[in-house]
């Protein structure tokens, strides 16, 4: 695909979630507040995102940064169209792997491999693919010893290795990744950095949403600083970083 | 403001990418890799489950010949083979919607992280039952065609299309109840008391001819009692049943399983943000 064409467009992107003061859970209340004429809900809207645009090249890394509640993950998911928008447009051109919480699709009672083909199955993968992957990511998470064990007996640090190899073996063009760096111990997210790295360098798009400013620099190169549903600061990954860091350190 | 989730000026498109996003064809992979997931944990996981799985419903029938036959006297030949011709279709609608109705809610994890059709959590549960479904009906045909008709009647070879009939009637009622309790969250506790109700209403315990004449058709207006009076047509009869039945139950079971995935579509898009 050629580089000028966008691999991530969202145009004037806005979502909407409610606050809920009263909210129809049941059957039963539905039908009796329908016959006594109450509406459903008592409710207000609050925007997670409001008139979000942001293009993303092929090849480009590029970090959300942001306050909790600022829509960051909102933006990944939408991205990801897990949501749909409430009004915007959003398009997304090429194989797209969200990496939201690692390791949540595990079956415990599933093997290894089983929990592989599944979650790869979930993340577009065929079937062929992952056979030819299997070895290749069992082991990247290194736990080929493990792989006919079920999953309950991993430990959690084995569970998110196994996840974010998937994801990452799953061979994406675009990967959207939420707050998943701080995976496993000191060697193997020093592993994970350099694949992310060689992705970047042949050319793999990527978004990234994470607290950890010091390690953004590492992996991106470009830096999206969101406040209250909208884009406040676009540029160089050093400069938003910096500037949003001073922004947090001044108001505190 | 808008009020709908899609407007015209909002939309989501994947250009390129597996395709898994847009349709269940799409996701068909996903669709193997659950429906081999639910056969593992159900049958490879404990050595016996697959007896209990056969154990069960021969219980159940035992004990209800048993009341059908020696307490209420239902005047019926050989009735245990009628009860069997009907009683495994209408348990397999009875556990086949109860569970893939409670499909989405059990994966929310999935929907609320994962971009895929969720028309595929309820079809691979479903898709699950019929292995076992289409063991019983072996099971059953074979008791049927040595016990009753000493030898095997040329109509058991339309049984592929009444489960194929079931199948679609149990995907249509699946359809809206698993959108349904996804929103909200008694659905579960209402749908036992619903098929307790329409079993009564069908013709699984009884045959159809008791039903006194003047409320018959009333009574035929529920869906069931076509399909059971196909499977009892088959199994107990060993006839062909006559073509209207077959028709008139095509087109309940295509009009209802299109309204059922319209209410699944209409609100799918919200199961990630509520479930």
């Amino acid at each position: 695909m050629s580089s000028d064409v966008p691999r991530i467009e969202c145009v004037g992107v806005t979502k909407r979630f409610y606050h809920y003061e009263h909210r129809t859970t049941t059957l039963q209340e539905f039908v009796f507040r329908q016959l006594a004429g109450k509406p459903l809900h008592v409710r207000t809207p609050t925007f997670h995102l409001e008139g979000f645009d942001l293009t993303v090249r092929t090849g480009e890394s590029v970090a959300l940064v942001g306050a909790n509640g600022s829509g960051k993950s909102t933006a990944l998911r939408l991205i990801a169209g897990i949501y749909p928008p409430t009004t915007g447009s959003i398009v997304t051109r090429g194989r797209l792997v969200a990496v939201i919480e690692l390791g949540t699709t595990f079956q415990p009672e599933l093997t290894g491999i089983e929990n592989v083909e599944l979650y790869a199955a979930a993340l577009g993968m065929r079937r062929r693919e992952v056979q030819a992957s299997l070895s290749s990511i069992l082991d990247f998470a290194g736990v080929d010893e493990f792989a006919e064990v079920p999953l309950k007996y991993y430990s959690s640090g084995m569970r998110s290795r196994l996840a974010f190899s998937i994801a990452l073996g799953s061979d994406p063009e675009i990967l959207l990744l939420d707050e998943v760096l701080a995976v496993g111990d000191v060697s193997f997210r020093a592993k994970c950095y350099d694949r992310l790295a060689a992705y970047a360098a042949n050319g793999g798009t990527m978004v990234v949403v994470s607290h950890d400013m010091d390690s953004l620099p590492m992996l991106c190169t470009r830096a999206v600083w969101l406040e209250g549903g909208r884009s406040r600061l676009d540029g160089s990954v050093d400069a938003v970083v910096q500037a949003y860091l001073q922004s947090v350190t001044s108001s505190s | 403001m808008v009020s709908s989730p899609a407007t015209a000026r909002s939309f989501a498109r994947q250009e390129g990418g597996a395709g898994l996003r847009d349709s269940v064809w799409g996701a068909r992979e996903l669709l193997v890799a659950l429906v081999a997931r639910n056969l593992r944990m159900r049958y490879q996981r404990s050595a016996l489950g697959f007896l209990w799985v056969l154990l069960n419903p021969v219980l159940t029938t035992l004990i209800m010949v048993g009341v059908f036959r020696y307490v209420l006297h239902i005047p019926v030949d050989q009735y245990w083979g009628f009860l069997i011709s009907g009683y495994f279709a209408w348990i397999f609608i009875v556990h086949s919607v109860t569970e893939s109705a409670g499909t989405i809610r059990e994966h929310s994890y999935m929907a609320r992280t994962l971009a895929f059709p969720a028309d595929v959590l309820v079809i691979s549960t479903l898709m699950s039952r019929i292995l076992e479904f289409v063991l019983e009906i072996i099971l059953v045909a074979s008791l049927l065609a040595v016990f009753r008709h000493g030898g095997v009647p040329a109509a058991f070879a339309l049984l592929p299309l009444a489960v194929a009939l079931l199948v679609g009637m149990a995907l249509a009622l699946a359809y809206p109840i698993a959108a349904a309790s996804v929103f909200f969250k008694d659905v579960e506790f209402a749908l036992p008391v619903g098929f307790t109700l329409l079993g009564y209403l069908s013709p699984v315990f009884y045959p159809l001819a008791l039903v006194p004449e003047a409320w018959r058709d009333l009574y035929s207006l529920n869906p069931m009692v076509g399909l059971l009076g196909i499977f009892h047509a088959i199994l107990y009869d060993g006839r062909v049943p006559p073509f209207s039945l077959f028709a008139i139950s095509a087109v309940e079971v295509t009009i209802l399983l299109v309204i059922g995935r319209q209410l699944f579509r209409w609100k799918r898009s919200l199961f990630a943000e509520i479930v």
